[in-house]
């Protein structure tokens, strides 16, 4: 079996929420926030890789995402297409691909080793993730690989459960509820068979869909999406937040028209939002973590 | 003196016959309200809510501004208080004619009489004084005869209001950021309330049958909500059962709830 890399990783740990945004933004989280999620394209210069480190040494687990994702669109935005087909292309096809594979084996090279992990470069569909990931492992790095289950097969599922101790799982969150439920819980019931493997839902936060499955982690930035638009209506942490406040919690939030320099001071009542969100997902994932240790005593009662 | 012989001019002035707007003969008819006819192409829409608004205004207030039609009984202003004159079933509505406008004239009149009030503005601040003088000095008064709608009455009575505006997220900067032991020591087993809410430190699986009975009609049940629940619309739109076994959680929700000034929690014996 293959140990993907990161010494903050304890297999015995379980329900952690990755709060993901960038660096900045990640100063908020990081007084309460147990357990981070960077991307590479976050970490612009050697001072954003700084901070993070930073947030390490304060004793928060770090996950390190690819930053393709973010590629994948700019690139689709520029050529006109879907970020779908975008995400399909192989990576020589992708504009920017090989400075985001410098940059990505340069930051894990720097703090992979002591971080809780990192995600492999999920770009082009299983075949060339593959090549990717043995790219990468060539390299002396061990990436946690990416599934996708609407795309990759069942049987590129038991692929990398029999191979890999924890594997990365995608396709949730731009799926219908209905469908959002049917993959997380077919995740969780294909699971019993490997029961070393780790399963990171990508992009969901923990939520009453999944407070029910007891998968190990998941990662969003929706904890901070409510208090970046001020007044917007969105739904994270299994709840309306933003709007979702009563009408005294809304604020005036001066965002970037795209020209000029983007600001940088930040609206006091914008920061006090953003901790109270990052509060809000700490007490709900440690929330999940009981949910999910009861549901586990409650089984064993029954057995 | 000449500049005081102006000023009376000027004040005289106002009496010329012509600066004085014709009376139109503003003799106050009683007719009946189905006598009355509505204009067929009134763009003023009248929905149920507005006119049974209209009714509670009438009830508490009387029929206070007369129905203005032209000289065949043509509404040009009005079509709502005979609208709620007809569900009252009225005999006799008052009603001032005003002879002698065009067709085109009176065309005008009956959007110009809604759209020029409303380029009129409130002051919002003198609004949330006005209805906080009138629920506590006149306490068995009905604040929905106003008009506004319940959740801004509640906006306006809020003691925040005013004193810090809504949009600049003047709340946030009294909640606490903390993940320290909370204020409200709750005990694993209580029952507390907030405003109607429900506040249950139970466990989901083995304790079911201590908070079922909470969830009435109308409650949402919230099993493993965050602290900042109570400060949510759905907590505004529905009564909240929440249900969490810890302890130290169920604190921090009392804890916002109180920071927000939405009211004390209590105990429930």
């Amino acid at each position: 079996m293959i140990k993907t890399a990161g010494k903050q990783f304890d297999p015995r740990s379980q329900q952690l929420y990755f709060v993901a945004v960038g660096p900045s933004d990640l100063g908020a989280a990081a007084h309460v926030n147990a357990n981070i999620l960077c991307a590479v394209n976050n970490m612009a210069n050697e001072k954003d890789v700084e901070t993070v480190r930073g947030f390490m040494s304060e004793g928060r687990n770090l996950l390190i995402d690819s930053g393709v994702f973010n590629l994948s669109i700019v690139h689709a935005r520029k050529h006109g297409i879907h970020f779908y087909e975008a995400l399909a292309l192989a990576p020589e096809h992708i504009d920017g691909f090989n400075d985001l594979f410098d940059r990505y084996v340069q930051i894990c090279r720097t703090i992979g080793a002591e971080s809780w992990g990192y995600i492999e470069i999920d770009q082009g569909g299983r075949t060339n993730k593959t090549k990717i990931r043995t790219r990468l492992e060539k390299l002396g790095l061990r990436p946690i690989p990416v599934y996708h289950p609407l795309t990759d097969g069942w049987d590129y599922f038991d692929y990398l459960a029999a191979r890999y101790d924890r594997i990365c799982y995608g396709n949730v969150v731009d799926s219908e509820q209905d469908v959002r439920l049917r993959l997380v819980s077919t995740a969780y019931i294909r699971q019993r068979k490997y029961p070393h493997l780790w399963i990171h839902l990508l992009g969901l936060t923990p939520n009453e869909l999944v407070h029910s499955i007891p998968v190990q982690s998941c990662d969003s930035s929706s904890w901070a999406a409510a208090v970046r638009w001020g007044s917007s209506d969105c739904f994270a942490l299994g709840k309306q937040v933003g709007d979702g406040f009563d009408h005294r919690m809304t604020y005036k939030y001066r965002k970037w028209d795209g020209v000029g320099e983007r600001p940088t001071g930040r609206n006091p009542s914008h920061l006090q939002a953003m901790k109270l969100s990052a509060l809000d997902a700490e007490i709900i994932c440690r929330n999940w973590a009981g949910f999910c240790g009861r549901y586990r005593e409650a089984l064993c009662e029954n057995k | 003196m000449k500049t005081k012989a102006k000023k009376i001019d000027k004040l005289m002035s106002v009496f010329d016959e012509e600066k004085v707007p014709p009376s139109n003969g503003h003799e106050v008819e009683y007719l009946p309200p189905g006598s009355l006819k509505p204009y067929e192409r009134n763009p003023m829409k009248h929905p149920p809510e507005q006119i049974g608004l209209i009714v509670r205004s009438i009830e508490q207030f009387g029929f206070t501004v007369p129905v203005l039609c032209d000289e065949n009984n043509s509404i040009l202003a009005g079509h709502g208080r005979q609208l709620a004159a007809l569900q009252m079933n009225l005999a006799l509505v008052p009603v001032i004619h005003r002879r002698g406008l065009s067709e085109g004239q009176k065309k005008a009149y009956i959007m110009a009489d809604n759209q020029i009030a409303r380029t009129a503005d409130f002051d919002f601040d003198l609004v949330a004084q006005e209805l906080k003088s009138l629920a506590e000095d006149y306490s068995d008064f009905d604040l929905g005869v106003i008009g506004f709608a319940d959740e801004e009455v509640a906006k306006f009575l809020d003691p925040l209001f005013g004193k810090q505006a809504p949009d600049t997220g003047a709340l946030l900067e009294v909640l606490r950021v903390s993940l320290d032991d909370p204020k409200h020591k709750v005990e694993h087993g209580q029952i507390w309330e907030a405003a109607g809410h429900c506040v249950a430190c139970l466990d989901i699986f083995t304790e079911w049958e201590k908070w079922i009975s909470e969830l009435t009609p109308g409650s949402m049940f919230v099993p493993y909500a965050g602290p900042l629940v109570l400060l949510t619309k759905r907590a505004k739109a529905s009564r909240l059962v929440i249900v969490n076994p810890l302890g130290h959680v169920c604190g921090m929700i009392l804890d916002k709830f109180v920071e927000a000034g939405l009211g004390k929690p209590k105990l429930r014996k």
